[in-house]
């Protein structure tokens, strides 16, 4: 199959492509903007730093960035989460949801931690964020005898942001490029399947028996009569003016 | 028992200088090549699957060869759908069906159209048994009988593969012309249909690639 019927059996059926492709990003658009449930993200930020009267040495910030890999886990442990329950209530979640839905990470070779957390409300995302980094703070004393945790930003509560998973322009153009492809899929299937014949060759080839013509589909321009000159219509037999002979 | 041209699909007709004129032209042209020596009197026009434009494709190659001022007979052996009586607006009180069974004779059956030199042998009404008609001896009588009338006779009939009718009348004709509708005629069912008339030893002329883009 060369280039040329790639591109026929695309033009003979690119209605079809047309219609997948619509069909596939109005859905998306419609869920985007009517069947998607708003979610948001709030953040917190942590500092682990050694508290040393020397100040700062590259010793005490390679041990910052090792604790922090415990400290994911602890922040993650029934013993902060268990705190956060009780001195929380009104969050109306359980410490197994919790540490379940909050993320921790940090940037390599850095001392800053983040404290992430998604829900259909804002205000309970950051209320959640900034409740688990408070009792982080007040426990890590007493697991590990070091008071090292300093709160860098809380996540605000008073401003409004926009939902982390509403992007329909990028989901329309998703939907475009996916169903474009499948659409071209399809059309190559149909094609594949086929089993009819449309050229004089094939026909030639399977049965061995002449084609004695090749007629196209009648037009309307077909079927209109022949319309004659205007200069044969209107001249009429006997109509042609001579001018008189003088003998 | 003349009667107006249905303007339908007689494009050879109404429009004779068109490109699918010029087609059908070709198409009459080409047919003697193909008799090997034998005269080619009957012409059965088939196709392997119903709506692939044999009424269509007979009626105007009838056309074709009554414009090169032959006498021609278009003969409606279609008894289940007819459909060349409409082509030609005429009635089908009286045809094949009622000549066959003896209800009629040909000079009542048969029709002059308005295009000169051409006749029409309807279906006539559709009768309970037209496989036992078709097949009955009157019907090799009745096209020997025409043959001496006529220089030409075209025989539409239904699709192969839908009834036997056309297997049946095949043998009986000098040649079989099978239409085919390009991107509507399947490889098994042309296949099937050529392998009918090969069974009843009818001669294929070849094919007619309809509706081509």
């Amino acid at each position: 199959m060369e280039l040329k019927h790639y591109f026929r059996v695309i033009q003979k059926r690119w209605w079809i492509i047309a219609v997948i492709v619509i069909v596939a990003m109005a859905a998306a658009g419609i869920k985007s903007f009517y069947f998607t449930t708003p979610v948001y993200s709030a953040n917190a930020k942590l500092i682990v730093n050694q508290s040393s009267g020397d100040g700062l040495n590259t010793s005490t910030i390679q041990t910052s960035i090792f604790l922090i890999n415990s400290y994911k886990e602890i922040i993650k442990s029934s013993a902060v989460m268990n705190k956060v329950v009780e001195q929380y209530p009104e969050l109306g979640e359980s410490s197994a949801s919790l540490a379940a839905k909050v993320s921790v990470s940090a940037a390599n070779n850095s001392q800053v931690m983040n404290l992430m957390y998604q829900d259909i409300s804002y205000e309970k995302a950051a209320n959640v964020v900034n409740a688990v980094s408070m009792v982080f703070k007040e426990q890590i004393p007493h697991i590990m005898n070091v008071d090292n945790i300093t709160i860098l930003s809380e996540a605000d509560t008073s401003i409004s942001p926009a939902p982390i998973n509403f992007n329909p322009l990028m989901n329309i153009l998703i939907s475009f490029v996916v169903s474009f492809l499948l659409a071209i899929g399809f059309v190559f299937l149909l094609d594949y399947l086929d089993d009819t014949l449309k050229t004089e060759e094939e026909i030639t080839r399977l049965m061995d028996v002449p084609v004695l013509a090749v007629v196209g589909r009648i037009s309307k321009g077909d079927m209109k009569k022949p319309k004659q000159p205007k200069a044969m219509k209107q001249q009429k037999v006997g109509e042609n003016q001579y001018a008189p002979l003088n003998q | 028992m003349r009667r107006s041209i249905n303007s339908n699909s007689l494009v050879v007709s109404l429009n004779p200088k068109s490109p699918i004129s010029e087609v059908y032209r070709l198409l009459r042209a080409k047919i003697p090549f193909f008799s090997k020596d034998q005269d080619l009197k009957t012409v059965m026009v088939t196709s392997s699957q119903p709506g692939e434009g044999k009424t269509t494709t007979i009626s105007n190659l009838a056309v074709t060869y009554a414009q090169e001022g032959k006498k021609v007979l278009l003969v409606d052996a279609d008894m289940r759908k007819p459909s060349l009586h409409k082509m030609f607006s005429m009635i089908n009180h009286r045809g094949l069906s009622t000549l066959l069974s003896g209800h009629s004779n040909i000079q009542d059956s048969i029709a002059e159209t308005d295009i000169s030199n051409l006749y029409l042998l309807p279906s006539g009404p559709v009768p309970s048994n037209p496989s036992e008609l078709i097949d009955s001896p009157g019907m090799r009588e009745l096209l020997t009988q025409l043959k001496e009338d006529y220089d030409v006779i075209l025989v539409d009939t239904p699709a192969m593969l839908s009834v036997s009718d056309s297997t049946i009348v095949s043998p009986l004709c000098d040649g079989v012309i099978i239409v085919a509708a390009a991107g509507k005629v399947q490889k098994h069912n042309l296949r099937k249909a050529k392998e009918q008339l090969d069974h009843v030893n009818a001669r294929l002329l070849g094919i007619v690639l309809n509706r081509a883009q």
